[in-house]
């Protein structure tokens, strides 16, 4: 049940890394066979899935739970979503697995747990009982399982908790290796380093905001790895990407600014009567469009996975 | 006197109010003091972020002539009895000179009774004073930038009893609470105005670049410094590189996020910093028109 995806260049980086990505994602599939065998949708209309994860979970409407929803609304799908964010360490979302997630009997349950259990210092031997007694007692329970590989804790693997997360990760393979468990694995380690991030780089964070929160680069690489492992196809894939390009007031960034320059932005959205965050979204749109004008190429060719 | 901030009202409420009410007073930070900041979030983000009220407060005394050294003694989701219960380990067992504490925002969060609020904050102070450490006594910030909210008003209570506290307890009391109400009422923000309601705050707890400024005055203030010297402390924090990180709060597409981070990529350097840029320029002709009006804008008196 693992997917787990190489790079064929290293040297791809940032944006163009999400249509490697899919590249990647689509040949996966590709090989495994032709359209005629390729997976079904394992979700079906209506099904209700919850999402259970840590800090790095976001409620955010921007954030791959929300993008998963949507992804399959594009294909037509219509799924609810039970969205348990926030949920701790692997012992603390094993003990509130039956009250916050069971007891509302979604049809699907898709685990991201890591962070947490890293801060908290959960060994692997004790990570990988917590996730298999959870996906146990959800299996029983009669909800469909699907483990996500840990996300970064801070995205230099070289760090104790670089290599905690690695760790459970190797475990979660293990397990979906023995005992079948559907996981979508998300490679995030050679993601970061493909979009010139981790250790000693200049880039800073490339695929979370503060080294655990997935940006927006991030969230759509975990989403698509969701999406895959539920069964969408390429074309499936590529229309749920589409989906979620233009909508509007969606994104976030972080400028980094001097006091001075915030100030100013501020007292400018206070003339205007609005946010500075408003402001900003606004200026940056604008100033993205002129460079556009002079430099057409910028935009990345999304045509270029098919 | 203070032409450089009529332009930005918010954070000269606190000088104007020291220049209407004050006196120049002795600093009570000494240089080469050490200083524990005792909270929650809001302190370990204080203490973390290059912009962080803590940061602010070291930088504006260290102009100043007074080096410090701090003590990080914020841990995120804290209320006053797990403050209480760490306050030997992370602040008595560290000697510092002086403790400012900040509490109350997860009390109210956590439904903390009002009275063990009291046991507690008591308990805290008084623990500090016998190892001899002075302690400054903040009030809790907002929760969410309207004062009408339930959450603040449940608050209330809460920092009336530690301005009686600092009172009894005879402690040096930053007023922030009050700070910040001024301020976003100045600012013509609060969540019913299209302003919105995270002209301090990132989404109404947590300080961003404005909030940090009214709790790092606020607290320089409390500490002595006089509006000159205010005025040094804030000029010297003004024009540090890169030391906010300014959300856009979903303000763009992913395609425009992609334009932005391509071009960041080409110039192999942080997305931030390119976006910071951006802004610099585009702020740039509307700065005369900002100077300008500001120079005709009224100044507001706080306290």
């Amino acid at each position: 049940m693992t997917n787990r995806n190489c790079f064929p260049n290293q040297q791809v980086i940032a944006w163009a890394l999400l249509t490697v990505w899919t590249i990647a994602l689509c040949s996966t599939q590709e090989t495994t066979g032709n359209d005629d065998k390729m997976p079904e949708v394992s979700i079906e209309n209506g099904q209700k899935i919850a999402f259970l994860g840590d800090y790095a979970t976001t409620e955010n409407h921007d954030g791959y739970p929300f993008q998963v929803i949507r992804g399959l609304e594009a294909n037509g799908i219509n799924a609810s979503l039970l969205l348990i964010a926030g949920a701790g360490s692997s012992d603390q979302m094993l003990a509130k697995l039956n009250q916050s997630v069971l007891v509302k009997q979604p049809d699907w349950l898709i685990i991201n747990c890591g962070a947490s259990a890293a801060w908290a210092q959960r060994s692997a031997d004790q990570y990988q009982r917590d996730i298999n007694q959870m996906v146990e007692k959800a299996q029983a329970a009669g909800t469909k399982v699907m483990l996500t590989t840990a996300n970064p804790a801070g995205e230099d693997p070289d760090t104790h908790y670089g290599r905690a997360i690695a760790a459970y990760n190797e475990r979660l393979r293990e397990l979906a290796k023995e005992k079948k468990y559907r996981l979508a694995d998300v490679d995030m380690a050679s993601a970061i380093t493909a979009a010139g991030g981790g250790h000693d780089s200049h880039r800073g964070n490339v695929l979370t905001t503060d080294g655990v929160f997935l940006n927006t680069l991030g969230t759509q690489i975990m989403t698509l790895d969701i999406l895959k492992t539920l069964g969408l196809n390429p074309a499936q894939l590529q229309k749920a990407q589409d989906s979620w390009l233009d909508l509007t007031n969606f994104c976030s960034a972080k400028a980094s600014l001097t006091i001075r320059q915030y100030m100013q932005l501020d007292a400018l959205a206070a003339k205007q009567h609005r946010s500075a965050q408003e402001l900003l979204g606004e200026m940056t749109a604008k100033a993205l469009s002129a460079q556009s004008k002079d430099k057409p190429e910028l935009p990345p060719n999304r045509n270029s996975t098919k | 006197m203070f032409n450089t901030f009529k332009l930005f009202s918010i954070v000269g409420i606190a000088l104007v109010a020291w220049e209407t009410n004050g006196q120049a007073q002795n600093i009570l930070i000494k240089d080469g003091q050490k200083i524990a900041f005792l909270g929650d979030s809001i302190t370990a983000q204080g203490v973390e972020h290059p912009s962080g009220y803590v940061q602010l407060v070291v930088l504006g005394l260290k102009v100043n002539g007074i080096k410090v050294t701090i003590i990080g003694a914020g841990v995120g989701g804290n209320k006053s009895n797990q403050m209480l219960a760490r306050e030997d380990a992370d602040v008595i067992d560290q000697k510092p000179d002086w403790m400012t504490i900040s509490c109350g925002v997860n009390d109210i969060y956590g439904q903390l009774a009002l009275n063990l609020y009291r046991q507690n904050m008591i308990h805290i102070i008084d623990k500090a004073q016998a190892a001899n450490i002075k302690v400054i006594i903040l009030t809790a910030t907002m929760i969410t930038e309207d004062q009408s909210a339930e959450l603040n008003q449940k608050l209330i209570p809460y920092n009336s009893f530690l301005r009686q506290l600092a009172k009894d307890k005879k402690c040096p009391l930053a007023d922030l609470n009050a700070d910040m109400q001024a301020a976003v009422l100045a600012s013509g923000g609060g969540p019913k105005t299209r302003r919105g309601g995270s002209i301090l705050t990132n989404g109404g707890v947590h300080m961003n670049a404005l909030g940090d400024q009214v709790m790092a005055i606020g607290l320089l203030k409390t500490m002595g410094l006089n509006a000159d010297q205010l005025q040094k402390a804030q000029e010297s924090w003004l024009d540090l590189p890169k030391i906010c990180e300014v959300d856009l709060n979903g303000g763009l597409t992913v395609r425009q996020l992609q334009q932005l981070d391509a071009l960041a990529v080409k110039q192999n350097r942080p997305t931030s910093e390119l976006l910071g840029e951006l802004v610099a320029k585009s702020l740039a002709p509307a700065l005369p028109v900002l100077e300008s009006s500001a120079s005709g804008e009224k100044r507001v008196d706080v306290h």
